[in-house]
């Protein structure tokens, strides 16, 4: 065959490519085969196309070949099955994986047969097929590992909950006794300083059981799995729950969800029930969002006497500012599980104004 | 059409004897004993009812499929659930990785059985009717079942058959569809017709 017309075509193409005849013997072998095999064209031409081929493929060609002639379309030879259906070695060693097809064509001879292979060169996609394969399985087995070391916590979690559950139980029982004692002593005592004494006791036995009270909640954070929100509905939950409060609620928050902890309601609960509690004149409760360029905040406040400047941050410790560090301690604790920030910015003397903010995933707006 | 036995009859063998010769090619390439089988057979038109898409169902599948035109015009493919199509790949590679996923180079391994398949049923559907077809390269998509009939008009027809793989004591299950042109099926029906009645 020239080297012009479908030769010169082959040779421009950058895959390997040969002509078989009808008997399977080599009529055209390209530029690219040369280079891959360093047999020329001229001593391929003429010769049987088993010759060229792997070994283990001459049975398997024979009755692919025998489909194609039988009325088959082209034949297609993955990677998998046949890596080197042609060895051709890299001048670096290490042989090319080919991906090949063997495509029927009628001519150039009226009423001649022949065959079209095309072998492409597919060495850099598997090698990247089995370094993503090497990747997968690294983190399959780390997210194995971590599952794993995820269930052992989660039993540890629950000896640990129920051995605090049980010792909080008994040094309840024992705290109620030291109370009841402490209080008959104090109406009974002969003297003040007697009565100042067991005074002192009675306080600090309500301190303790505050603390305890305190673990109990705590242990709850961050147990289950945190969870899209309605806050509409979280809100309306909590006001349930103060039942006899008299105050308005204005909630504007149609649509809005948040992902946070399943305890969110306690949050909401909290910042009501001190609002009843430490506001003094709170008749009015709005809960709003607003949108900006870091995404979307959630803001609630009311219109009792508000929180002074000094005392804005000292809210949320452990140590109480008028009863109110618990609650609003375990609601930062509640919030920053999913990323959530609470911050107290209103204006002492008009009301208190917290705003929870959180990365732009936080919040959804789903519409019906 | 769909209700006639002896067409329905005549293209179960013609599949059986394709699928035979594809299981021995399979067989040799894998040095495994593989068995097909194709146990049900349904024909209608991609329009009905029960067009591929309701056959098949919305779960994406792992296909092969072939576009062929000459004296019958249209689209055969083999397709299976994405972790069949995995697991037929391990079974025939012997493959390490049991993951059930179907990656770049496990496609291609599926793109060659499916084009060995085709090859297999085409072939002696074209050499039944004595007229050659012309077939374009295998195509491996994964894809919802109803893609393959969206070139297909609704009085087009198809014919849908279960196909069973057996592998190392293994079964596999994949389904075979084969989506022809309005009139492409006349020439094969004529045909059994015409076998049938020099019996």
């Amino acid at each position: 065959m020239q080297r012009s017309g479908i030769g010169a075509f082959l040779d421009s193409i950058p895959d390997g490519a040969c002509i078989l005849d009808s008997n399977r013997r080599v009529v055209y072998w390209n530029a690219i085969l040369t280079e891959w095999t360093g047999i020329s064209p001229k001593s391929a031409r003429g010769r049987e196309i088993s010759e060229f081929i792997h070994h283990d493929q001459q049975r398997v060609l024979s009755l692919i070949l025998t489909q194609v002639m039988e009325g088959g379309g082209a034949v297609y030879l993955s990677p998998q099955l046949h890596p080197h259906f042609i060895p051709a070695p890299y001048p670096n060693g290490g042989l090319r994986i080919q991906q090949t097809i063997i495509q029927p064509q009628r001519g150039p001879l009226p009423g001649e047969n022949t065959l079209l292979l095309i072998i492409h060169d597919v060495t850099e996609m598997v090698r990247q097929v089995k370094a993503y394969r090497e990747v997968r399985d690294r983190v399959l087995r780390e997210l194995e590992e971590r599952t794993r070391a995820e269930n052992a916590l989660q039993v540890s979690n629950r000896k640990l909950n129920l051995l605090s559950s049980i010792t909080r139980h008994d040094i309840l029982n024992s705290l109620t006794a030291l109370l009841m004692f402490a209080s008959m002593m104090k109406e009974e005592a002969k003297d003040e300083d007697s009565r100042e004494g067991f005074e002192k006791i009675e306080s600090i036995g309500w301190t303790i059981k505050r603390q305890i009270d305190f673990t109990k909640n705590y242990q709850d954070v961050g147990v289950k799995s945190p969870q899209w929100q309605n806050v509409q509905s979280i809100v309306r939950q909590a006001r349930e729950q103060l039942e006899g409060a008299r105050f308005r609620l204005e909630c504007r928050v149609e649509g809005l969800e948040v992902y946070a902890d399943p305890l969110l309601s306690k949050v909401f609960y909290n910042l009501m029930e001190n609002s009843v509690r430490h506001g003094e004149r709170v008749t009015e409760i709005r809960i709003s969002y607003q949108h900006d360029s870091g995404g979307i905040t959630l803001v609630y406040s009311d219109n009792g006497v508000g929180i002074p400047d000094s005392e804005k941050e000292k809210i949320f410790r452990r140590e109480s500012y008028k009863n109110t560090g618990f609650g609003l301690f375990l609601s930062r604790e509640i919030l920053s599980i999913t990323g959530l920030e609470i911050r107290e910015s209103g204006v002492a003397g008009e009301g208190v104004r917290f705003e929870i903010r959180g990365p732009g995933e936080a919040f959804r707006i789903v519409r019906e | 059409m769909n209700e006639d036995p002896v067409v329905l009859d005549g293209i179960r063998e013609l599949i059986n004897i394709g699928v035979g010769k594809a299981a021995g090619i399979l067989g040799e390439l894998t040095s495994s004993h593989v068995i097909l089988e194709v146990p049900t057979l349904y024909i209608g038109e991609v329009g009905n009812a029960k067009g591929p898409g309701e056959v098949l169902g919305d779960a994406p599948l792992s296909m092969v499929f072939i576009d062929f035109s000459g004296p019958m015009r249209g689209r055969m493919a083999i397709m299976f659930s994405l972790e069949s199509a995995a697991n037929l790949v391990i079974l025939l590679t012997n493959e390490a990785d049991t993951t059930a996923e179907m990656d770049m180079i496990r496609a291609e391994t599926l793109t060659e059985v499916g084009n060995i398949l085709i090859n297999g049923v085409m072939g002696t559907i074209s050499n039944f009717l004595g007229q050659p077809l012309t077939y374009a390269l295998p195509v491996y998509v994964q894809n919802r079942a109803a893609y393959l009939a969206t070139p297909f008009g609704e009085k087009d027809h198809f014919l849908f058959a279960t196909t069973r793989f057996q592998v190392k004591q293994r079964s596999v299950h994949g389904d075979m569809l084969i989506v022809l042109e309005m009139g492409s099926l006349h020439p094969l029906v004529r045909k059994i017709h015409a076998v049938m009645d020099q019996e």
